[in-house]
């Protein structure tokens, strides 16, 4: 199945697109997908986005047709349906929940 | 005859809620407002945040808004030499022409590289998810909150986002019985949330609460408090350490249910200090007491694991960490403590006791129905130990003497302020340990521990894997970049709401590093030192003119137990003078003007959450009311717009007690022992020494702190005396002494334009109250000053209060009044804290007569 994969900020330094449409496998997981593009865009795109451990940092927000990962079923949730998947990097300004 | 102006007819008189800002409490205010002047301010009855107080700050608030020496007009600098004290040369531009520049500049900085763009600004209120949202759009990560990180909060913020998944954490204060304030003013009016914690403080102490105050100086708190215990600057961690060492060893105090099930106390350590892992899974090994056999620390078999004793697991030996922190803390029994901190070995023997007695470990109260474990004593701290070439390890120590009692997120303790809500909460991170729900971590995220890298950004956090801020490299890496592998150099540096010409380090030296960027944008209220080194200046809004959703940010600026959530909307209850506008406004016209407007608006849309029709369309222009009103109806509703806010001023909803006292209800453990700790420290000692940084030390990366002196204390000869700064609470920052009313008020106030010493000291050097002295720093800095002589005050102690010594023309009323404190300051990256990055405020001084 084709996804559309939107990069917003810092990320681009290390994506060198804005978007890109992937073909992935029915039944990917949205770490699968994340798995295949730290493949694709190298060490750079993984650290900017994982800490040590495998852990999602603060700063990335994985967006599935524009609602947070950790909302619409976490990093194990499979991609079926999905059209857009948007990876922000957000520079961190004493924002946060309000 | 003089004739007497008839009284104008009242046309309009109204009270008008909003927040006040000045200090960054976000306090909710009602503005009285007759025939369209603002004449009195007060706090709003209706909030729990402050429960109708308020503050001379806020009660001066009018008279800033009238500031005659506002900027009223867009400037562009005509004077290329930039330097302290020197004249700008500013010249009045028009908005048109001064968002052309900075977009042009902006522009071409982003085609070379986005990183060399840099955004700096304290607004903690009003910038946030639009700040972020800006510098993602424009593709930088430089940001930054500014001087307040140099000092402020670098070894609290860490230490309670570890423990309590939050930004900070406050006592308990309605079930407190025996509180110790270790360099913290918390129930006074300076700190978090100071006037609903210091409403709570008093009916406490009323009650009975005990209150132990430690500090050098018997500020505000220890003035009211049972025990000011004097303390030499700088020796925290040995204080707490040796309280440590008098509960665990000689009283046998402690929660031991509370360690086992909590902390990571039973977890097994090795030779090398770090964990003793399963060979398979990974996970660290507990000694199963129950079996006599080592298990996974979350095996559901685990009877009872053991926190004492050493064991071998396939021929290493360990022990459990709290074993290691026993043996440790016995390196600091009370004779020795008293020789570091000169506080009596007979009463870090009594304080500790006390402590350990009013914890009532294994005591549970009922609160909303709900049982929950009750422990009535524990430690708050502050800037003070924080603010340390050491001070992280403060922090830890001093955390300690909270857990060791369990006294953490549960009645009567150290309670995290929002850490858990109705949608978020911490988890089960790696090995177990609590980590952050995600949306509060607003800073960097200190546990799991970051990558060490190289650093790509301007305040280095990559060599600080365990610090939320590292704003006091700033300096050191636009002075000398290619010292830590930075290899551009930041083009466009915009800064607002934050003055680091007076309120970080000496000014030529903070003059020295804006001199490396070559242009500088500005949003000022009125001219400081900082918008003097600008060469693009935007006029920006007082607050009584701003209009903010929710200043009052979940994160920090909520009571942890205040009974309510809350939500504020700060209105303009006057307007602005024609051409002036709020500056978080602005941004939104330059990213138009960059073309970043559609990344600006996906990610405003992300993390405002703003949902269906509410959401910000890609190209098409909104005004701020737009936003905000989208904004306050996609998080309550349509019922609830911006309107309503306004008529309103503030929404509230009940809080659950399993929010309040979160950890019962979590399936996490705190760390007691931070083996974590050890294997940052390894990295950071392998790219520093790959950087040739080879004295940066990493001694502190240790699962338990040691107490180790700052560089200032072993300075010996005539700089003689330890220099510290403190609060007082009608003044917040440097902003507030260009405020009449405030200014007024500090002049009846003898101490606070003063240097104040120790009666004894003062007689040993032949001084007297009110004589006329000069301080010295080992920096080389003088400043003339009027002595204050007291027995408040710890002997071998100076004290300075606030960010005085103001020297701009912009800002008349505070000109040339009191001692810059912050000149005082040694700049050094060896008196940098390794861990928080905090910069060492202890410095030693020499005062003499004239």
């Amino acid at each position: 199945m084709k996804i559309k994969v939107v990069y917003v900020g810092p990320i681009r330094t290390h994506t060198r697109t804005a978007e890109e449409v992937l073909e992935v496998a029915a039944g990917t997981t949205v770490s699968g997908l994340l798995a295949l593009l730290c493949e694709h865009h190298g060490d750079g795109f993984r650290d900017s986005i994982f800490l040590d451990g495998g852990h999602l940092a603060n700063f990335a927000r994985v967006l599935l047709d524009g609602e947070d990962q950790y909302e619409a079923g976490g990093l194990e949730r499979n991609l079926d349906g999905v059209q857009e998947v948007s990876i922000l990097l957000i520079p961190s300004m004493a924002g946060g929940r309000f | 005859m003089a004739q007497v102006a008839p009284r104008e007819a009242v046309r309009e008189d109204v009270w008008i809620p909003t927040v006040c800002y000045m200090c960054y409490n976000a306090c909710s205010i009602l503005a009285h407002r007759v025939n369209g002047v603002v004449v009195k301010i007060e706090g709003d009855p209706k909030s729990p945040h402050n429960t109708g107080k308020c503050c001379a700050k806020g009660n001066a608030g009018l008279m800033s808004l009238y500031n005659p020496h506002r900027i009223t007009t867009p400037l562009r600098r005509t004077n290329p030499q930039k330097g302290y004290k020197v004249d700008p040369g500013f010249e009045p531009i028009s908005w048109d022409e001064a968002l052309d520049i900075v977009a042009d500049r902006l522009k071409k900085a982003r085609e070379k590289d986005p990183r060399r763009i840099m955004l700096s600004s304290f607004d903690l209120h009003g910038l946030g998810a639009f700040g972020e949202s800006f510098t993602s759009a424009l593709g930088t990560h430089n940001v930054s909150s500014g001087p307040a990180g140099f000092f402020c909060g670098n070894g609290v913020h860490p230490i309670t986002w570890m423990n309590h998944g939050t930004f900070y954490a406050e006592p308990d204060v309605d079930h407190c019985k025996y509180l110790i304030l270790i360099g913290s003013q918390a129930g006074g009016a300076v700190h978090l949330n100071p006037l609903g914690i210091g409403a709570r403080m008093a009916e406490a102490r009323l009650k009975g609460m005990k209150l132990v105050v430690v500090d050098p100086m018997c500020c505000q708190m220890a003035s009211k408090a049972n025990d000011w215990i004097p303390i030499r600057p700088g020796t925290d961690t040995a204080f707490a350490l040796g309280m440590l060492n008098v509960l665990l060893n000689d009283l046998g105090i402690f929660d031991a249910p509370f360690i086992k099930k909590f902390t990571n106390g039973a977890y097994l350590a090795g030779p090398d200090g770090k964990y003793i892992r399963h060979p398979d899974s990974g996970r660290p090994l507990v000694w199963d007491s129950g079996s006599g056999t080592p298990k996974g620390f979350d095996d559901a078999t685990v009877v009872d694991p053991a926190l004492e004793g050493s064991y071998e697991v396939d021929g290493v030996s360990c022990k459990p960490g709290f074993q290691l922190l026993k043996e440790h803390v016995a390196l600091y029994p009370p004779a020795r403590v008293e020789e570091i901190t000169t506080v009596p070995a007979e009463t870090i023997l009594r304080i500790a006791r006390e402590y350990g007695e009013a914890a009532s470990i294994g005591s549970k109260i009922v609160i909303d129905g709900v049982e929950l474990p009750y422990r009535p004593a524990h430690v708050d701290w502050s800037r003070g130990p924080s603010s340390h070439a050491h001070g992280m390890s403060a922090g830890v120590a001093i955390q300690l003497l909270n857990t060791v009692i369990g006294a953490v997120d549960v009645p009567g303790g150290h309670l995290g302020i929002s850490g858990s809500g109705p949608n978020w909460a911490p988890y089960a991170g790696p090995d177990g340990l609590l980590t952050p729900s995600p949306d509060l971590v607003v800073f960097h995220q200190p546990y799991p521990p970051r990558k060490v890298k190289k650093p790509e950004l301007y305040e280095a956090p990559e060599l600080f894997p365990l610090a939320v801020y590292s704003r006091s490299l700033l300096p050191e890496n636009l002075m000398h970049p290619e010292k830590y592998g930075l290899d551009y150099r930041i083009e466009v540096f915009i800064h607002a709401r934050n003055n680091y010409m007076m309120q970080t380090i000496h000014p030529e030296i903070v003059a020295e590093a804006y001199r490396q960027i070559p242009f500088i944008v500005t949003f000022a209220h009125t001219m400081d030192p900082s918008t003097e080194m600008a060469d693009i200046v935007f006029p920006d809004t007082h607050f009584l003119e701003r209009l903010d959703c929710f200043p009052n940010r979940i994160r920090a600026f909520q009571l942890a137990n205040g009974g309510y959530w809350y939500w504020m909307l700060r209105q303009p209850v006057s307007d602005p003078p024609p051409g002036v506008r709020h500056w978080v406004s602005v941004l939104f016209d330059i990213a138009d003007r960059v073309g970043i407007l559609p990344d600006y608006h996906r990610t405003l849309n992300h993390l405002l959450r703003l949902k269906g029709s509410n959401q910000l369309a890609a190209d098409q222009k909104y005004t701020f009311e737009e936003v905000s009103d989208r904004w306050c109806k996609s998080k309550f509703g349509s019922e609830h717009d911006l309107e309503w806010f306004k008529k309103n001023g503030i929404h509230t909803e009940p809080k659950d007690v399993r929010h309040v006292y979160q950890l019962p209800f979590l399936n996490v453990r705190i760390p007691l022992y931070h083996e974590f700790f050890i294997k940052a420290g390894e990295d950071v000692k392998q790219v520093t020494q790959e950087l040739g940084l080879h004295d940066w030390d990493t001694d502190d990366f240790e699962a338990i702190p040691h107490w180790r002196p700052c560089p200032a204390y072993k300075e010996k000869g005539e700089h003689d005396l330890f220099l510290i700064n403190y609060k007082v609470p009608y003044h917040a920052q440097s902003y507030t002494f260009e405020n009449a009313w405030l200014d007024d008020l500090t002049q009846g106030y003898p101490d606070a334009r003063s240097v104040l010493m120790n009666t004894e000291t003062a007689r040993s050097k032949g001084i007297a109250d009110g004589d006329e002295i000069v301080v010295e720093s080992t920096n080389g800095y003088q400043s003339r000053a009027v002595a204050r002589v007291a027995e408040t005050i710890h002997p071998e102690v100076v004290a300075i209060m606030g960010t005085q010594g103001h020297w701009v023309d912009g800002q008349p009323m505070a000109r040339g009044k009191g001692v810059h404190w912050n000149s005082m300051l040694e700049y050094d990256v060896k008196r940098i804290d390794k861990l928080s990055a905090a910069l060492d405020a202890c410095v030693k001084v020499k005062i003499v007569k004239t």
